[in-house]
This record gives structure tokens, sequence and C-alpha cells, in this order.
């Protein structure tokens, strides 16, 4: 019975007459727009958080140790001991944190000096990679962004001001030691670029003598994305002289606001597929209206009322279900151009990126799919019981 | 003793204030060609309707094949399986074709045994409107017997037609009686079609 439905239904849905064929359409067209309007907004959304959090994890590292402990000269190397035999992890730096500030000519800024093994490019860990100039220990490396800003290039000298340095019967005066720029560092992200001066740990200890400074072990995982599961596993080994933090922790405010963004955004584009069902609705009662007698000659030959049902719901489901396919269809035609012509412009010193990627995941398909296949059925449900409330002998009285 | 296939017992129907008829006793047996004749508007349609159980009456109980009019799924079960209808303005689904029109309401084979059988095996891939009346009436009639039906009730088919195409159709309702042992119903104005007739009921 089902399969004569589908039949019947597939013939009335072709069979247009004048204004039908402009219903039709401009039903068929509301499915197209707004699934594609839907994927596509979707898209971006998911493919800026895509590309953030590639860039997330690109500059900065997955998992922060923050020692809390007393005992640094035996916890340490102890965990970094542990750290060293860990096959699913990609590189991990341990350096000291002073706060501190830096002057050239009249410009002063407070900055974070982050005081590190210079013997060796690898014990810079995260950072190794994103380094421009000398690993010299007489000297500094700033960051692009601090760089820039203090007009500093290579071989000039700053001024590091450590805020605790010399004892005086007036209590402690800050230390000063000129020192000159043997590199930057290009993390990307601002706030390291901006405010992050790195030093060998020698001459740093030195300079920050009387400055309790932040112990921190950075680590690069081969998966980022294992890195909560990771800390689950790290956090027996290093007991609680260490506060753990992922990346995942660390962005987890601003990827909670785009994705509450993300969801507002479906909802309110959720309406333009309503809209588009309303429409569905209207075609399908024309359409019930156009054919009632065949209504009619069908209930006369005893059909039931839910085959009657039948080939007006399965009327909606196809125009729904061709005009999302052909949604699809176009969002990933769109996705491909907008992607190539790289069309979605933004600033880059905002949100780290230049351009926004689109990128349509199988999951929003998914829920699109599911939400333009229930409003369907809701839109067919009203003409397909009028269609079957009609009484038979006033539509063949009156035909 | 042959048994009754339609019983209408003491059944009238009124529209508001319109009475159509009141009282109206009829019993079918099985096997009858029973012809129904009166007036326009002396409700032979109406009877008919009742007697398909497609229509209820305003009053009094009708059997159809023993299952009572007031029991609508039976009704519609015995409508898809046992009766079959044949109409005055053919209603044959427009959007179909002369083989689709009979297929849909029963087996592919048998309907075109049956389109072959009424002389219409050049039309079966034309559209209804493509098609003289003679030649629809033929298709509708090829539709009501596709389901092989033990109750046909016709309204007036042959009222669009000239005689001699009157004639013809009746001529197969006979046979069909005949040969298949079908209880017919028709409600016809044309007095010329009497002689086809079991038994005649006159109403108004």
């Amino acid at each position: 019975m089902k399969f004569r439905a589908f039949k019947i239904a597939i013939r009335y849905l072709l069979s247009f007459k004048g204004s039908t064929f402009i219903i039709s359409f401009i039903s068929f067209l509301g499915i197209v727009i707004s699934t594609a309007g839907i994927l596509l907004t979707n898209g971006v959304f998911e493919g800026f958080q895509d590309n953030l959090r590639i860039k997330l994890l690109g500059s900065m590292p997955n998992i922060i140790l923050t020692y809390i402990g007393d005992n640094s000269k035996t916890d340490i190397p102890k965990v970094l001991k542990l750290l060293e035999k860990n096959n699913d992890i990609k590189l991990f730096s341990y350096f000291k944190i002073y706060h501190g500030a830096i002057q050239r000519g009249s410009y002063i800024s407070a900055v974070n000096i982050d005081a590190m093994d210079f013997n060796n490019k690898k014990n810079l860990g995260f950072f190794s990679d994103k380094i421009k100039g000398t690993l010299d220990k007489k000297g500094v490396i700033l960051g692009s962004d601090l760089a820039a800003m203090l007009g500093a290039s290579l071989g000039d000298y700053v001024s590091i001001i450590s805020p605790v340095g010399i004892q005086t019967p007036f209590g402690y005066m800050p230390k000063v030691q000129n020192l000159p720029v043997v590199g930057t560092l290009h993390s990307g992200i601002f706030d390291i670029d901006y405010s992050t001066v790195l030093m060998d740990n020698d001459l740093a200890d030195k300079l920050f003598v009387n400055n309790p400074p932040t112990r921190v072990v950075e680590i690069n995982l081969k998966n980022p994305f294992e890195a909560s599961a990771f800390a689950k596993s790290l956090k027996p080994m290093v007991g609680d002289k260490f506060v753990i933090t992922t990346w995942i922790d660390m962005n987890k405010p601003l990827f909670e606001a785009l994705q509450t963004e993300e969801r507002g955004i479906f909802f309110v584009l959720t309406l333009m597929i309503v809209v588009a069902s309303f429409n569905i609705t209207s075609l399908l009662f024309i359409k019930v209206k156009e054919k009632l007698r065949d209504i009619a000659i069908f209930r006369v030959y005893g059909e039931p009322k839910s085959f009657i049902m039948a080939i007006v719901l399965i009327q909606g489901f196809l125009l729904s279900f061709i005009g999302f396919l052909v949604g699809v269809a176009l969002s990933f035609a769109l996705e491909f151009f907008i992607n190539k012509f790289k069309l979605i412009h933004v600033q880059k010193s905002i949100y780290l990126m230049s351009y926004v990627p689109v990128s349509i995941s199988f999951k929003d398909i998914l829920e699109v799919f599911l939400l333009v296949m229930f409003l369907s059925m809701l839109a067919g449900f009203i003409p397909s019981f009028y269609a079957v409330r009609e009484n038979i002998v006033r539509i063949l009285r009156n035909d | 003793m042959t048994e009754s296939v339609v019983e209408l017992k003491n059944v009238s129907k009124r529209y508001k204030d319109t009475v159509v008829f009141e009282n109206l006793n009829i019993s079918v047996k099985k096997g009858e060609f029973v012809g129904i004749m009166g007036p326009s508007g002396c409700g032979k349609s109406t009877t008919l309707h009742i007697i398909g159980g497609i229509d209820n009456p305003t009053e009094g109980e009708v059997y159809i094949m023993g299952v009572k009019h007031t029991d609508e799924k039976k009704i519609a079960k015995l409508r898809r399986k046992y009766i079959s209808f044949i109409f005055q303005f053919y209603y044959l689904l427009e959007d179909f074709n002369v083989l689709e029109n009979v297929a849909l309401f029963g087996d592919m084979k048998k309907s075109l045994e049956l389109l072959k059988f009424l002389r219409l095996e050049h039309r079966l891939h034309h559209k209804p409107y493509e098609l003289s009346g003679g030649e629809q009436q033929r298709v509708a009639i090829a539709r009501a017997l596709v389901r092989e039906p033990q109750i046909l009730i016709a309204d007036e088919p042959t009222g669009n037609l000239d005689y001699k195409e009157s004639k013809k159709i009746f001529s197969l309702l006979k046979s069909l009686n005949k040969e298949s042992n079908i209880t017919i119903i028709v409600a016809t104005h044309n007095e010329e079609l009497k002689p086809f007739f079991d038994r005649i009921i006159y109403l108004g």
C-alpha cells in the first residue's frame, strides 16, 4: 500500500498546473535556501573554531604544570625524568617565570621574564621553532610585538628591571641591567608576543635574585585533543605539588561563548525552515483541493484514511527531502568557493587568522536533515487531515 | 433461498428540511441485476450511496453483506474487497494513464486482461482526456471489476452516452452478471434499458 501511495504522491507532485508550479517551486526554493543558509552559517562557526583551535594549539602549550611545592630542587627533576619516559609527549620544557619590567628610551612596560636553559634550543620546548635570532646567553629574546613597540631590533640594548633587586637601608631597590636583543619570539598570540621576554636561566637568576619565580613545565602532546585524559593520568604521578592546566581549560570560556553563539544563530536560522514549511503547508492545501475528486474515488474504493494521509505526507516529505539535498549540494559548492577564494576576511591581529574557512560538518547536516524532515511532516499533517475530513458524497456531488 | 447482500430497513434520508425519501425498504439478493428508476431528484443516487456505504441514512438500518452501516471501518473494508462503483462522470484519475487508472486499484495482469476484454488495448497509455465518453466509461468499468467485486453499484453509468453505446455497456454488465454472478445495482432514468434488469425498484 505504501509503495502505491508513494507512486501516487510522486505523480501528484509532478503534476504542475499554473500557480501550483510556482508555489511548488517557491516552497522547494525555501527549503534549499534555508538548508544552505543554516549549513553555511554553522560551517563558518565550525571553520572559525577549528582554525582557532589549530592556531591556539600551534601557539600555546597543551598542558602547563605549575609548581606550588616548596622543594623545587628535588620535586622538579623527578617530574622531568618521568616526562622524558612518556611516549605520548611530543616535547616539554621547564622554565621559571619572573615578573619585571622592560625599558627602552622613555618607554617602560611590565613583562614576564621566562628564564630557560639557552644551552640547547630543545630546552625552549614549545618556543623552540618560534624564535628568530640566536640563543646568546648574554642577551634577551623579545616577543615580536613588544620589540616592535619598543622599536628594538637585533643588537639594540634594552633595560630589564627587577622590582626586588638590591637591599638598601631604605628597603629593596629595583635592579637594572642593560642587555642586547638577540632574537624575537613569534608565537602568534598577542598576549605572549606583547609581554614576554626570554632569558637564559643563569642571567635571570642573578638579576632577579630576590624575586621568587613561578616554576612551570610546559608539555606538548602528540595528540593535543587527548590533553584532558593525559592530564588526568598525570595527576597521580605529580601529586599535589603541581597545578595541572590544559589548553582546553585555558580556552574554555572562549569556546563555550562561541558554541552558545553558534546555537543561538542555529535557532534563529531554524525559523527560516519554519517559514519554508509554511509554504509547503499552503502548497499541500492547494494540491489537496485540486485532487479532492481523486481522494473521494480512493475512499469510495475503500482505501483507508491512512492511505490518503500518506499520499499528502509523502508529497511534503519528497519536496523537503529533495530541497534538503539540493541545499546541501549548494552549501558544499559555496563552501568550496569561499575557501578557494578566501572570501571571508577578518583582522589577523584580533582573530589570529586573516580569513575564516568554512567547514560543514556531518553533525550539522544530520541536525538540519532531522529538522527539515520533522517540520515537513508537521507541515503535511494539517492538509492531510483536511483531505480525509471532507465528505465523499459532497465532493462527488459538487464535481 | 438466496441470501440478501443488501438490506435497507425503514430508511429515510433528509437534508435539513428537504426529505429525499422516507421508510424505504429494499432487499437485493446475491446475483440479482436490479435497476433503480425514477424521475430526477427522487433519490436514486442517494439510495446507491447508502447501499454502497459511502453515505449514511438519517433514520433506519442498512446491512451490507450482513454488516450494519454504523460500523464504518468494516464497511470501508467491504468496499475495498467486495463493492465497486461506476459513476455517470467516470471519475478517472487525470494524472494517470488508462492502464494505471485500473492497475492502481488491483492487479496489473488482471487489469491488462480486463482492458483487452473491454477493447481498450490500443488505449493503455492514453490519458483519460484523450478518450471518448464510451471509452472512459469502459475504463471505469475495468477499474470497478479489477478487484473482482461481489456487488457492483452503477450510478447512471450511461447518462453521458448515446443509446448505441449505452446498450453496449448494459450488455457488458448483463454478461458480467450472468457469467460471474455479480450482484449489480444500477440507477438509471433511461426506460429503454429496462429489459436488461431482473427487477426494477421505482422511487418517487
